[in-house]
């Protein structure tokens, strides 16, 4: 089983290192010899021909952050992780104080409710945080009083954590598509991003022997929620 | 004297594009002194070394800084950092990793083995010709090593 285990990390290892080295270069080529073009033959193209130009650019940049999301999404997978008590109020505080700045500003009004410490990895439950809270700001930021609320609660065997927007929620059809990698239920501008938050998210949790899921209404906002096992290190 | 005794910057790029970039980034920043471009670790221990194609180079003549790409063929970055610091006469000539991997396990190596700098190679353009220009200006201009 060991052996198993680890010619299938090297695997993964060697993957996301090829990824890493072989598919960013041509992205940066396509990137760097675009801007060579636009600085020095700008003049020889006429408005379409540059529009055409950043479009090319723009599109290249796309698969550039999409690399980094599958990478990201390879590294939670097989980083070690390391069991410690966690307090989960605190970090969703320090994980909503730090996201003042960044993204568009917004006057969405955060909640947090005292929540249930547990046992689990500090890295990877904070990136947890991070993507449900900025997901959760992101969907909801066009409302007239945009709204998150987190809180918990607590049951026999395991503690179940959620993040309620009052955004643009999506239809249950779809919801089993949310977790996957690089699905998006919302597309065009006003929510930019690459599909891959929930799909960490998701991986994390079942990394911790927990589960996620979510509940949600088109136009009626989403909550998002996970659990994850207590009594057990 | 040879065409290759006033390289200041030996450039060891495999891929053809990542080399035009940085030649182009150094141009623009009005860096135009000599950079030889080595298209893997071989060609490169080579021209240090003063042998095959390079056998009339003058040895005393050593390049300011080797800019130098990890993953290559016939002989990677690595082992390149490796052959150099083992020798006396090379083990001197600073040396600044430019890759695309920003894995950990090849930033510690590199500095395991002695180099200089470690430089992930950005994306986007205009940090690309940034990096570049910083790496130039400094070890062209800025720093000094024993004679």
């Amino acid at each position: 089983m060991t052996t198993e285990f680890e010619v299938l990390t090297a695997e993964l290892e060697s993957f996301s290192y090829s990824v890493s080295h072989d598919l960013r270069a041509p992205v940066r080529a396509v990137i760097g010899f675009s801007r060579a073009l636009e600085d020095d033959y700008a003049v020889c193209l006429d408005d379409e021909g540059r529009r055409l130009l950043t479009v090319v650019v723009s599109e290249a940049q796309r698969i550039s952050e999409l690399i980094d999301g599958l990478l990201a999404f390879s590294r939670v997978g097989r980083q070690p992780m390391e069991h410690v008590l966690v307090e989960m109020t605190v970090l969703a505080c320090e994980v909503v104080n730090e996201r003042a700045s960044p993204d568009p500003p917004s006057d969405v009004v955060i909640e947090i409710d005292d929540l249930p410490s547990v046992s689990g990895d500090h890295v990877l439950l904070r990136m947890v945080w991070e993507h449900l809270i900025s997901n959760a700001t992101k969907f909801s930021r066009l409302e007239t009083l945009p709204r998150v609320r987190i809180w918990a609660s607590q049951e026999p065997t395991r503690i179940v954590y959620n993040v309620q927007d009052n955004g643009v929620g999506f239809e249950m059809a779809y919801s089993d598509k949310l977790f996957g990698i690089f699905q998006k239920l919302h597309g065009g501008d006003n929510f930019s991003g690459t599909g891959i938050g929930l799909a960490i998210v998701k991986r994390i949790v079942h990394r911790h022997g927990g589960t996620v899921w979510a509940d949600a209404k088109l136009g009626e906002g989403a909550t998002l929620s996970f659990a994850l096992p207590i009594g057990r290190e | 004297m040879t065409d290759y005794d006033d390289v200041e910057i030996l450039l060891v790029e495999d891929n053809r594009q990542d080399a035009e970039m940085t030649t182009r980034a150094l141009k623009k920043c009005k860096i135009v002194n000599k950079v030889y471009w080595a298209k893997d670790g071989v060609e490169a221990l080579n021209f240090i070394r003063c042998t095959e194609e390079f056998e009339n180079r003058n040895k005393n003549c050593t390049p300011k800084v080797i800019l130098l790409d990890l993953k290559m063929p016939r002989l990677d970055g690595l082992d390149v950092i490796r052959a150099l610091k083992a020798e006396e006469s090379t083990r001197k000539i600073p040396i600044v990793v430019m890759t695309s991997s920003n894995q950990e396990r090849d930033v510690t190596e590199s500095y395991r083995l002695g180099v200089n700098g470690y430089v992930t190679k950005p994306v986007q353009s205009t940090a690309f010709v940034e990096a570049v220009a910083n790496i130039g200006m400094f070890w062209l201009f800025v720093n000094s090593t024993p004679v």
